[in-house]
């Protein structure tokens, strides 16, 4: 059995790495220069149920170690979605998760009835974009819409469920135990930070909006430490996210209490990251005498 | 599109601000075509993050080289990087200017647009020596017309203008155009204010601008290097274009 294979249930993934939503498209781009199934799954971008333009420019603005985005969601919509990547999926070199992105729980629910049919292994659902008013980030503040939420979708779905949760809330642990409580499969944390930056000569914010979503390694141990806080308070598996950059990142989150990790900025700046990140972790394991991943997950031992 | 580990064969500073750096392509030069970009990582360190989107200024069998300005942290680096010295790039990406039978070519560069109109004219003069080509070049001051006597050889006429009037007409080179000739076709790369100022031109002849914007990925993922259509919609720079028909583009 390969190595590096984890299970979610009775989902296998062939490796711990996933790309995480907005920095892989919808898996094809990619294609020229890298194994799709160096990733253990591909999230795609957020789907909203109307063709979304995005957000004003400029969308990005590189900041140190990191970069802030103001995209807004830009995607065709479910339906011209499901038109051009329904066949394309029907036989893909690696796991597809679908980034859901509703307003309320009618588009939820929407999206995924459009798209169960699918071959795609579950849904991330993205309660947590900073960049659009209607987005999920009103929803997920209360516990108890995300329990609702959750629970309605799991009564339509076996597939796969992920909450994906914003670290710009206090309540992030309600959050991942509403989402637990209600029937979730896994969490992903963290979505990004909210950012600024500003122009000094103009006094304009450098990017479209007032702020935006802060992501890439200056943000790896702010979301290290709350990977490993919701670790501690629920059961499900953690999809571990945040400025991962290297093998040894990604061991870390691996540590610290997640099952699986996803890389998401580093990718714009080394396409072949899993790969890398694959062959560190093999070493280690090597290295370490470890034959199973979950040998090392969850394995912190706290300070001297 | 490929990754590649190339090789740094020289870096010259031509002026104050501008460098031409010529580094080993590894065959990537052979499918490379006016107008494609280049998105070149500087730097191992996390800081400078993201790769850097720079057009391309000329090939040969083997090297590729790159005139960039000197402007950020990723271009300070740059800088200072020494023979056989190792970048990371991917490309050629993006898309390429449309050549048509058109008699006369009209290139209009802003600053350090310049660069892929170079790799253009060079590129036409190869593949269809019976063009008139005329190079409108404009820039701030004098230190910015680098290597005056190849673009001679290469462009039929050449109009310069600087804003400080140091060298050619004072002011932009946008109130220094020629009279259009029929049958004619128009390239523009250079700053959004150059190309704003030419698309409100009653110009009645196919024109097709290269654009620069910020980007992350350069395949068409993190969808940062949007810009603005007619009709509102959004295209980006670095699947759909760098060049777009001028027609297309929404500037407010």
């Amino acid at each position: 059995m390969n190595k590096l294979s984890i299970k979610i249930g009775n989902l296998t993934f062939n490796s711990p790495v996933i790309a995480a939503s907005g920095t892989f498209g919808f898996g094809l781009e990619y294609k020229e220069i890298l194994n799709i199934n160096d990733f253990g799954a591909i999230v795609t971008k957020g789907i909203t149920i109307e063709r979304r333009e995005g957000n004003p420019l400029p969308r990005i603005i590189e900041t140190p170690c990191g970069l802030i985005n103001s995209i807004g969601l830009a995607n065709p919509g479910v339906k011209e979605f499901v038109k051009q990547y329904g066949d394309i999926y029907k036989n893909f070199p690696t796991n597809i998760i679908v980034n859901v992105a509703g307003g309320n729980i009618s588009d939820f629910i929407n999206i995924i009835k459009k798209i169960e049919h699918l071959n795609v292994i579950g849904y991330e659902l993205n309660l947590s974009c900073p960049n659009v008013s209607d987005g999920g980030m009103i929803l997920s503040e209360d516990p108890n819409d995300i329990y609702i939420l959750i629970k309605t979708i799991r009564n339509i779905t076996n597939k796969l469920i992920i909450s994906k949760l914003t670290p710009n809330l206090c309540n992030t642990i309600e959050l991942a135990r509403a989402s637990e409580e209600a029937g979730c499969d896994a969490i992903s944390l963290v979505n990004t930070y909210l950012g600024m930056s500003i122009d000094i000569e103009t006094c304009y914010s450098r990017i479209g909006k007032d702020y935006g979503g802060y992501s890439g390694p200056a943000i790896k141990p702010m979301a290290l430490k709350l990977v490993y806080d919701i670790s501690n308070a629920v059961d499900i598996p953690i999809i571990g996210i945040g400025g991962i950059s290297s093998g040894s990142d990604a061991i870390e989150f691996l540590i610290a209490g997640a099952s699986l990790i996803q890389v998401g900025s580093i990718i714009f700046r080394n396409p072949q990251i899993a790969f890398e990140i694959n062959t560190f972790i093999e070493n280690y394991m090597d290295r370490k005498s470890i034959n199973d991943l979950n040998e090392i997950i969850g394995t912190f031992k706290g300070s001297i | 599109m490929r990754r590649i580990k190339s090789q740094i064969l020289s870096n010259k500073r031509l002026s104050k601000e501008l460098y031409l750096i010529n580094f080993t392509s590894e065959k990537i030069e052979e499918d490379i075509l006016p107008g494609n970009f280049l998105h070149i990582l500087v730097s191992s360190s996390l800081d400078p993050f993201l790769r850097r989107p720079f057009s391309i200024f000329d090939i040969s069998e083997g090297t590729i080289s790159v005139l960039y300005r000197v402007i950020g942290k990723g271009t300070y680096i740059m800088k200072d990087l020494r023979k056989g010295d190792e970048i990371d790039i991917i490309g050629p990406l993006g898309n390429s200017y449309p050549i048509d039978n058109s008699n006369n070519v009209y290139c209009i560069a802003g600053g350090t647009g310049i660069a892929s109109i170079h790799f253009l004219i060079k590129y036409i003069k190869q593949n269809q020596t019976n063009k008139q080509i005329t190079l409108c070049w404009g820039a701030k001051t004098i230190h910015e017309f680098i290597l005056m006597n190849e673009f001679q050889l290469i462009s039929d006429k050449i109009t310069f203008s600087t804003e400080d009037g140091s060298y050619g007409n004072e002011g932009l080179i946008t109130d220094f155009l020629p009279i259009f000739k029929d049958n004619s076709i128009i390239y523009a790369c250079g700053p959004d204010g150059m190309l704003h100022i030419l698309k409100k031109k009653p110009i009645d002849l196919p024109m097709f601008f290269s654009v620069e914007k910020r980007m992350a990925c350069g395949v068409g993922v993190c969808l940062g290097c949007a810009v603005k259509m007619n009709n509102d919609t959004y295209k980006y720079t670095c699947i759909d274009g760098p060049v777009f028909n001028a027609n297309e583009l929404k500037y407010e």
